[in-house]
């Protein structure tokens, strides 16, 4: 009879050991430290260029951690573009340690031979990635700024 | 690859396209719809190939991260992936006739209908045509599994059909010729239509293909199953018309008599010989989630 009420106390106990923890957590992200975990997809939508001239943006995924949509000029496939979080991808994030280049003040990197990206607050990849032999670098660089980089660098410190 | 099956270890999505077949009554008869789509099916089955043809890569250790990273995002459940594929065969599943299939396949051979007829029986209207919208329903359920966006995804999905190419134009092309137009007729998608006003949860519960697929209706809202699959239907209806615009049974089943032998007096068998004998959703279905990821995956490297 006396051990009932004493294995109650302890789940009670450790209860409370978890909530102390969470909480911990959350006011870690409060402060502005990162958070442990992939940002929405919706959250990155905002961060993508909009259509305009001839051009437009179809939002083709959106995941954890991972938004694309595929660019089209005048309806013809031209490009992908897409913000993936880096959070928990140490070797997608080791292209840049080796860059000297910037754009927009943020580290630009090539991948692969129809691919550029920028690494946003050290977090978000940018990628523009060439569909189309006539889409090619100089358009993949001039189209990274077309993204809100300031917006999504944003993104980190909330 | 099958001793990965005899063990019981799952296959990796690179696995499951190397392992599709290269021939057969699936691959015939998508191949006889070029017609349709033009140009857009080429039966992927080589992942390696697919990484180069999609990402316009030809460098080994860049591709080798891709592949890398396309099996660690088709291995982790929570993306969704592998929820697609699962609709995918079990619509394949739901209509089976099994052991048959290997007796069809003779390569480069014509296959009889005649020796078939004392074993498919073709279906009636009704349940014709709720199988048919349960088609277009799980491609709805896959797609949102697949690109993940919010809510019902049924108006996504409409305006995503737009977009669709290869391997998912082709397995539309197939869902209008084979369990539209050679069973129900030119004006297959108005039947539906009056099936679907009368609808009922009875009646939806009658279809092999519901059981299989609705633990994955969305569990936005309170939405009951015959409302959502009713308005995925009605939403999907005038791209599908588009896409049937112009077809009849008598140009289809010309394109078919390239491998299958039929006369004109046994046209009601071929609708059902088709469904039970090819795997024509799981086979393009696998080709486009390989797809998505692989497009995905390039991204994450």
């Amino acid at each position: 009879m006396i051990t009932a009420p004493l294995s109650r106390r302890l789940v009670l106990l450790a209860a409370l050991a978890t909530l102390a923890t969470l909480a911990m957590g959350l006011s870690g992200c409060d402060r502005g430290t990162r958070p442990p975990q992939a940002i929405k997809g919706a959250s990155l939508n905002a961060s993508f260029p909009a259509s305009a001239e001839g051009f437009t943006v179809v939002f083709t995924q959106e995941k954890t951690g991972f938004v694309q949509a595929t660019l089209k000029q005048n309806g013809i496939n031209v490009a992908t573009l897409a913000i993936a979080d880096l959070i928990d991808n140490a070797e997608a994030t080791a292209k840049f340690a080796s860059s000297t280049e910037r754009i927009a003040g943020h580290p630009y990197a090539p991948n692969g031979s129809k691919g550029s990206t920028l690494l946003v607050a050290d977090r978000y990849q940018v990628q523009v990635r060439s569909l189309a032999d006539t889409f090619d670098e100089a358009a993949r660089r001039s189209w990274l700024t077309k993204f809100q980089l300031d917006t999504l660098a944003a993104l980190s410190t909330r | 690859m099958a001793l990965l099956g005899i063990f019981g270890k799952k296959k990796t999505l690179v696995d499951l396209v190397n392992d599709l077949p290269k021939g057969g009554l699936t691959v015939r008869s998508l191949k006889a719809l070029d017609f349709i789509a033009p140009g857009e099916w080429k039966n992927p089955t080589d992942f390696d190939q697919m990484m180069r043809d999609l990402t316009g890569e030809t460098d080994g250790d860049f591709l080798t991260s891709v592949k890398a990273k396309a099996i660690q995002l088709y291995a982790d459940e929570k993306q969704g992936y592998q929820k697609a594929i699962s609709i995918y065969e079990r619509v394949d599943s739901a209509d089976r006739l099994l052991g048959t299939a290997a007796f069809a396949d003779k390569v480069g051979e014509k296959v009889k209908l005649l020796h078939f007829l004392d074993k498919i029986t073709p279906a009636a209207d009704t349940s014709q045509t709720i199988d048919l919208v349960l088609k277009v329903i799980s491609e709805l359920l896959a797609f949102r599994q697949v690109n993940g966006l919010p809510g019902d995804g049924i108006a996504d999905f409409a305006a995503a059909l737009g977009e669709y190419a290869g391997e998912s134009k082709i397995r539309m092309a197939a869902l209008v010729a084979f369990d539209g137009v050679i069973p129900l007729g030119p004006d297959f998608l108005m039947k539906c239509g009056d099936t679907m006003s009368g609808l009922t949860p009875e009646l939806l519960k009658k279809s092999a293909i519901f059981g299989k697929i609705v633990d994955f209706f969305p569990k936005v809202g309170a939405t009951a199953p015959v409302d959502f699959v009713k308005r995925g239907f009605e939403a999907t209806t005038g791209w599908l018309g588009g896409l049937a615009s112009g077809l009849d049974r008598g140009t289809i089943v010309e394109h078919l008599r390239q491998f299958v032998e039929v006369s004109d007096d046994k046209l009601d068998y071929l609708g059902a010989f088709l469904d039970v004998m090819t795997t024509y959703y799981s086979h393009t279905g696998t080709q486009s989630v390989a797809t998505r990821v692989i497009q995905r995956a390039v991204n994450e490297v």
